[in-house]
């Protein structure tokens, strides 16, 4: 039931926002859309029910938040800087990164987060062993919980809080 | 199966009635004649086409060939251009699984990524048809931006994973086939009622005509809160039928492509 309202409630806020109208006619199509769709594909979104949380979505907006403004505004610093100094000092590698949650979405999430921000790529992800090998321009190491302080600590502990 | 004998033969007769009002409603207007009289329009085109004196010609005889790639020649271009750009994200969507014979399920990212993308895709190709009528846009649009959805799906999970979500070709064929009949019906019903009331009336007629019809489609209705819902009569009646029509035939061709090429189970 949780399932059905959240999932539905969100593509209905898609289709609203797409739209670009707010009348009582588009809310009542874009509440039918959201629940039928809710019904067909909401077990494919959302696996365990239980984790719908208040504090898991404030957990995502507070992340999604410091991503946007703080997270983003060093690392494209760090990469501008490279490239408008004398010596830009880098060090590319594909370096091998573990990660250690287990929700696909939170995979996903700490994969997104990593290839978005300037410097570094995720190139594959090895999901028998739980690693992504990353493509670094500054890499510090190569392998192992160094690699992974540099690469992903912070937002593998926001993923964890919000999706795990 | 009774009842689906039913069915098929009441299909054949609803079908058999429609070809015989066509044809009576052709012949009444005069549309299959060879004097072309009552259609200005085409009239200016067949003899200007293939006139070498006309500033409007194409100096051939072929007048559809010549309206497609001269007089509208740039409507068609941009029309090849988006089937075009539609081939390469097919053919990009379908190199992303990697090498040939790699039947290997893909990684964790375009499953969730699907996932997502899936109820996004449906929502945008729904506003998109429900809007045909006031913004750029319509039924055929709307469909075709719906088949993205379950070709991701049938990309990234296989074609039992569509299947498990209703997406059968039983299904899609029945859907498809309702939505084109109702088109039809849609089309006629002004015509149909003109014949039985004595009232002059076209075929695919949606407003009313001053002076040549006076009866047609409304083209609002005032809801019960005060508010006005407007839709023009046929065009969002059709473009939510042309919607499920093109919708569920991408879909059903996606499937069947899928099950003839043996997919990647």
């Amino acid at each position: 039931m949780k399932r059905l309202l959240v999932v539905g409630l969100s593509i209905a806020l898609v289709y609203l926002v797409y739209t670009g109208t707010l009348s009582v006619v588009e809310v009542l199509i874009a509440v039918g859309i959201g629940l039928a769709l809710s019904r067909v594909i909401g077990v494919d979104l959302v696996k365990d029910e239980s984790k719908l949380s208040v504090r898991r979505f404030f957990e995502a907006v507070k992340y999604a938040l410091k991503y946007f403004t703080v997270i983003e505004y060093l690392a494209h610093y760090s990469v501008v800087k490279a490239i408008l100094s004398r010596d830009p000092g880098l060090k590319p590698a594909i370096v091998e990164v573990p990660y250690y949650v287990n929700s696909e979405i939170a995979v996903v999430t700490i994969a997104n987060s990593i290839t978005n921000t300037p410097g570094t790529v995720v190139v594959d992800v090895d999901e028998k062993r739980k690693k992504f090998y990353v493509h670094w321009i500054f890499a510090e190491a190569f392998e192992g919980e160094e690699a992974r302080r540099g690469v992903s600590a912070e937002f593998e502990e926001w993923a964890k809080k919000i999706f795990d | 199966m009774r009842s689906r004998g039913a069915l098929e033969e009441l299909g054949l007769v609803l079908s058999i009635l429609l070809g015989v009002l066509l044809t009576y409603y052709l012949v009444r207007a005069d549309v299959v004649s060879l004097t072309y009289g009552n259609i200005p329009l085409a009239n200016l085109y067949l003899r200007a086409v293939p006139d070498p004196s006309s500033p409007f010609t194409s100096r051939s005889p072929e007048v559809v060939t010549s309206v497609i790639w001269d007089q509208r020649g740039y409507d068609t271009y941009f029309e090849t251009s988006v089937l075009f750009i539609a081939i390469i994200g097919v053919l990009y969507l379908a190199g992303l699984g990697g090498g040939q014979g790699n039947s290997s399920v893909s990684t964790v990212i375009p499953r969730v990524i699907a996932k997502i993308l899936f109820p996004v895709i449906v929502a945008v190709s729904v506003s998109v048809a429900l809007h045909g009528h006031l913004t750029p846009g319509g039924g055929f649009q709307g469909g075709s931006i719906f088949a993205v959805a379950p070709f991701l799906y049938l990309l990234v999970f296989g074609r039992r994973m569509l299947e498990g979500k209703g997406f059968r070709a039983n299904a899609l064929v029945f859907a498809r086939s309702l939505a084109v009949f109702l088109i039809t019906v849609v089309g006629s019903i002004v015509l149909v009622v003109g014949l039985l009331t004595g009232v002059p009336a076209f075929l695919f007629q949606n407003q009313p005509k001053p002076q040549l019809s006076p009866i047609g489609y409304p083209a609002y209705v005032v809801l019960p809160w005060g508010g006005i819902f407007l839709f023009s009569g046929t065009l969002m009646i059709l473009n939510v039928l042309e919607f499920t029509a093109v919708s569920t035939g991408f879909t059903l061709a996606l499937v069947i492509i899928d099950t003839v090429t043996g997919g990647r189970e």
